[in-house]
């Protein structure tokens, strides 16, 4: 700005710019009407107040015309603030202006450092995106979207029935936005991580839809899970909130979380379910009933993270999926039609909703309006009996539920003709387990699925997939789903031989949250590596045939344990079994066999080898040791952890 | 032998020719009155020699449904001046071609140099002192007892023309505003301002005390053209090229260049005030069906008669 050829300095800027800038136009202040009223007096008078040009300024102050404007605009420059139309962009029709409402748009949205960094989670190479998006396989869908159409379209209709309450699509659309509406006036924000630990119940449900509702995420922590095992988890997760249940047995969730906020600083807010809240916590029904209130002000989309779930990996590193909705619901959309999935569906899942598992089937009945049947925690007599009761048309349930049902001969005589199919997925399923349940119910159908949390459903087999086909293999990629078996070199294998599976596809995550180790075994090109074996049948169908890491290396000749389980678990006195390889000076490792055995029942090593020979198996896959245990330890959905196995052999 | 000018039929003619031609209303302003009002170099003369008279000129503004759109649409809604503008510019003409005496259609820009947002000629002035509107406590935006919120154009001329008279009662604050003000301290141009920029008084009568207007804070949302230049300037003044185009962040700022220039007219503005005001949206003859030519057949020609 030339001021100084104006003979102005700055120091009359300082002494001379309120003034001038106050004497101008740009502040106006009229008292009386004495323009209307012909008042040249007053005018006069007030003449300074009412607005100068630059030419009346310089007169009243003595300075020149070129001084007062060059002033005047200079205080102009120093003064004006560009950011106010803003202020108007997100007022809808019918709508008017709230200064006490009125939040800028950055701070509006506004991510917190940690919410940025967990969008790395979500972060696809962008030919994937742009892909995914032509392809309309990634849509805008998100599961409050789902949920306020249904409850739009299908109010009255029961979108949650758990033993104790019945909710419509109504009442959870409005219940959930309360919560969403309340966490948000708690201070939570889009990619704030909301940890819940509860078991198969509404409020879980109602927890998850408000949290993608605000575009916060959902981390589902086992119900097993505690101190020691959820501190790594929730300071990888950076979780700023936690929801609990009441006490089960000793085991008083909210002391353990309230204790936990020393050691995971970012834990701001831990909220209960079930009875009043005690000191230092909320309670989710009191938030949702009569708790503050604010407007949810940068609402979850599709691009955003949803849910944040645990896979294993050490308490140092956690591997952590994050999925978007994109890829989340992608799954659903295009599993739908393979299920036949229909509004006047009733699904039940015997998968607790902590696992990808269990949340994929809520996400399922959410995509049609179906309802929901909730079982809160397994129990052979429960689940059931819920079958019977609730009368699901659709189920979902790992190969160990129906076991422990057939075992208990609670299915025998049940009532199940209500199933339209059973889906039995999450680990390995046995095709005597799955006939069994087939020939429970003469009206529906037994299918297989295989997933991972890292890419929900990838394989299926179909309703009018021959019955052999549907209790002996997991079938056939999903819709859109591309699926390799590679050998250890990563080529291509013939399609009867086993090998690791790789798949890429719209459900595929992206990456292990906050973990460059694990994602840099984890992803070959563009194919994810499962790290499961399988096979391919002429038909096309997968058989999984094992963990790759869970092979056992007996001096260079890889021994599938599956192979090897299966046929120890038909033994007379075994009940269940688990090969893992033990450290072996000579042949660097050799199999041993952990088997719970019969009620009553005892079995050696030798009877076990002698079994494994008569069926026909290779000497070296016999397991060289044994190891009685009374129970097999398993995750959520029913898997055995062979980690916990290993340890227990000696060095 | 030329025929003496009737004066009263010449104006009669001028204020006919301009409701024709669809303004809602036109008056004669008081020569006298604007050049003691307006600044030095803002007077008609200035413009205008041998001017006599000032024909000012008002036409409607948004419908009564077009006060509901959204905020942001409602910032593309409002720039009817043009027609102002247009019934003026075939005024001028008309008056040379009918009377033989010259008329010029006043420029309704600003004039930059000579102040903050200081107009070439006020044309707001010229409606007031015509009575065409009076001040009201939005920024002293004129508003109509019976057309509400107007758009303005003059003319000058050398005709001869009887000046009206400003409206006798200031239509501003409606009574459901003065009611509002008592309750919260504020009116709802007030209350509802996007930036704040008003605020004032009312007396005891429920009258204008005090209208205070903090036209700077208005000028980003309102017919201004300073912010351009200023984001501009600001975004040269940033040495990291991120920032430059944050500064200048088009996919955020289209409004703001939109508002700043002026739409396809000459301003933009973001109208939350009028919007909210019981008489820009409600008065009688602002609604469009009640302009219609029986209705207008109704009331005689001149400033604003009705209300006088």
């Amino acid at each position: 700005m030339p001021a100084q050829k104006y003979g102005v300095t700055e120091s009359m800027i300082a002494g001379y710019g309120d003034l001038v800038f106050r004497l101008s136009n740009n502040i106006q202040v009229r008292r009386g009407d004495p323009v209307r009223l012909k008042q040249f007096d007053i005018i006069d008078r007030e003449r300074a107040d009412l607005g100068m040009s630059d030419a009346e300024i310089g007169a009243r102050l003595g300075l020149s015309l070129e001084q007062a404007r060059t002033i005047r605009i200079i205080m102009e420059h120093r003064r004006f603030r560009t950011g106010h139309y803003q202020r108007i962009l997100g007022l809808g029709a019918g709508k008017r202006y709230r200064e006490e409402r009125y939040v800028s748009r950055e701070e509006r949205f506004a991510l917190s450092p940690e919410a940025e960094r967990l969008r790395e989670g979500v972060e696809f190479v962008p030919a994937h995106v742009e892909r995914m998006l032509e392809q309309r396989h990634w849509n805008g869908d998100t599961v409050p979207r789902w949920l306020a159409r249904f409850a739009r379209e299908t109010p009255d209709k029961p979108a949650i029935v758990a033993p104790d309450a019945t909710l419509s699509y109504r009442e959870a659309w409005r219940r959930a936005e309360r919560l969403a509406r309340a966490l948000t006036a708690l201070g939570l924000r889009k990619g704030d991580v909301i940890a819940v630990q509860l078991p198969n119940v509404p409020e879980f449900m109602l927890a998850y839809f408000a949290a993608t509702m605000m575009g916060a995420i959902v981390a589902p922590m086992h119900m097993p899970y505690r101190a020691r095992e959820m501190a790594p988890l929730l300071r990888h997760a950076r979780a700023r909130l936690a929801i609990c249940g009441p006490p089960v047995g000793e085991y008083v969730p909210v002391e353990m979380f309230l204790a936990l906020r020393n050691e995971v600083h970012s834990l701001a807010h831990i909220v209960t379910i079930g009875g009043p809240a005690r000191p230092g916590t909320l309670s989710l029904q009191q938030l949702i009933e009569t708790g503050p209130f604010e407007d949810i002000r940068n609402p979850g989309v599709a691009a955003d993270p949803a849910i944040l779930c645990f896979t294993s990996g050490t308490s140092a590193a956690p591997k952590a999926v994050v999925h978007s909705s994109y890829t989340m619901l992608a799954n659903n959309r295009l599993c739908g039609p393979l299920y036949e999935l229909r509004g006047n569906d009733i699904l039940m899942s015997g998968a607790p909703f902590t696992h990808a598992f269990g949340i994929c089937i809520i996400n399922f009945a959410l995509s049609v309006g179906a309802t929901q049947l909730l079982l809160p925690a397994f129990r052979p007599d429960l689940f059931a009996q819920t079958i019977v009761q609730g009368r699901p048309t659709l189920l979902f349930a790992a190969p160990a539920h129906v076991a422990a049902c057939l075992k208990a001969g609670l299915l025998q005589e049940a009532d199940l003709a209500s199933l339209r199919l059973a889906t039995i997925s999450g680990s390995t399923c046995p095709p005597q387990l799955a006939e069994a349940l087939q020939q429970r119910m003469p009206a529906g159908k037994v299918m297989q699925m295989w997933g991972m949390t890292e890419l929900f459903m990838g394989l299926n087999t179909r309703p009018d997939d021959a019955e052999g086909v549907r209790c002996g293999c997991v079938g056939r990629p999903t819709p859109e789903i591309e699926v390799r078996i590679v050998n250890e070199a990563g080529q291509p294998v013939a399609d009867t031989d086993s090998g690791e599976l790789h798949i890429r596809g719209p459900s595929v995550f992206a990456g292990y949250y906050d973990n460059p180790q694990a994602n840099g075994v984890a992803f070959a090109d563009s194919w994810f590596c499962t790290g499961d074996l399988a096979c391919r049948d002429a038909e096309g169908n997968f058989q999984i045939t094992g963990r790759l890491k869970d092979l056992i290396n007996r001096g260079g000749i890889k021994i599938n344990p599956v192979d090897v389980e299966v046929l120890i678990d038909k033994h007379p006195k075994v009940l269940q079994s688990a090969l893992v390889p033990m450290r072996d000076d000579i042949m660097g490792e050799k199999a041993c066999a952990f088997v719970v055995s019969r009620e009553g029942e005892s079995v050696t090593l030798e009877e076990i080898c002698e079994w494994l020979h008569n069926n026909g198996v290779a000497k070296m896959k016999w397991p060289e040791r044994l190891e009685l245990i009374g129970e097999m330890p398993l995750t959520p959905t029913r898997k055995i952890i062979k980690g916990l196995l290993r340890p227990r052999l000696p060095a | 032998m030329k025929k003496p000018l009737d004066a009263a039929a010449a104006k009669r003619k001028v204020l006919d020719y301009c409701l024709r031609k669809g303004a809602l209303c036109a008056g004669i302003a008081d020569l006298e009155a604007i050049n003691r009002v307006a600044p030095a170099g803002h007077r008609p003369a200035d413009l205008m020699p041998k001017v006599k008279s000032v024909v000012s000129i008002g036409v409607g503004g948004n419908t009564r449904g077009s006060w509901g759109v959204s905020a942001k649409a409602l910032t593309y809604f409002g720039s009817t001046e043009g027609r102002a503008y247009k019934i003026a510019y075939g005024l001028a003409f008309y008056i040379e071609h009918t009377f033989g005496i010259p008329a010029v259609y006043c420029p309704p820009d600003m004039d930059s140099e000579a102040g903050a947002r200081v107009p070439f000629q006020s044309l707001k002035l010229h409606a007031e002192l015509a009575g065409l509107g009076a001040r009201s406590l939005a920024g002293d935006i004129l508003l109509h007892p019976q057309f509400g919120y107007m758009y303005f154009a003059s003319v000058f001329t050398e005709l001869t023309l009887a000046p009206d008279e400003p409206l006798k009662e200031n239509p501003c604050p409606a009574p459901s505003c003065v009611a509002m003000y008592r309750e919260v301290g504020k009116t709802p141009c007030m209350k509802f301002c996007p930036v704040q920029c008003l605020s004032g008084k009312l007396d005891e009568h429920g009258q204008q005390a005090e209208m205070y207007y903090d036209m700077a804070a208005c000028a980003e949302m309102s017919q201004q053209f300073e912010a351009m230049p200023k984001v501009l300037a600001e975004a040269m003044r940033q040495n990291d090229p991120q920032d430059f185009d944050d500064m200048l962040a088009l996919e955020s700022k289209l409004l703001f260049y939109k508002l700043s220039t002026g739409s396809h007219a000459m301003f933009g503005q973001c109208f939350e005030c009028m919007r909210v005001c019981p008489i820009a949206t409600k008065a009688p003859l602002a609604d469009p069906i009640l302009r219609s030519e029986a209705a207008r057949a109704q009331r005689p020609t001149g400033a604003a008669a009705p209300a006088k």
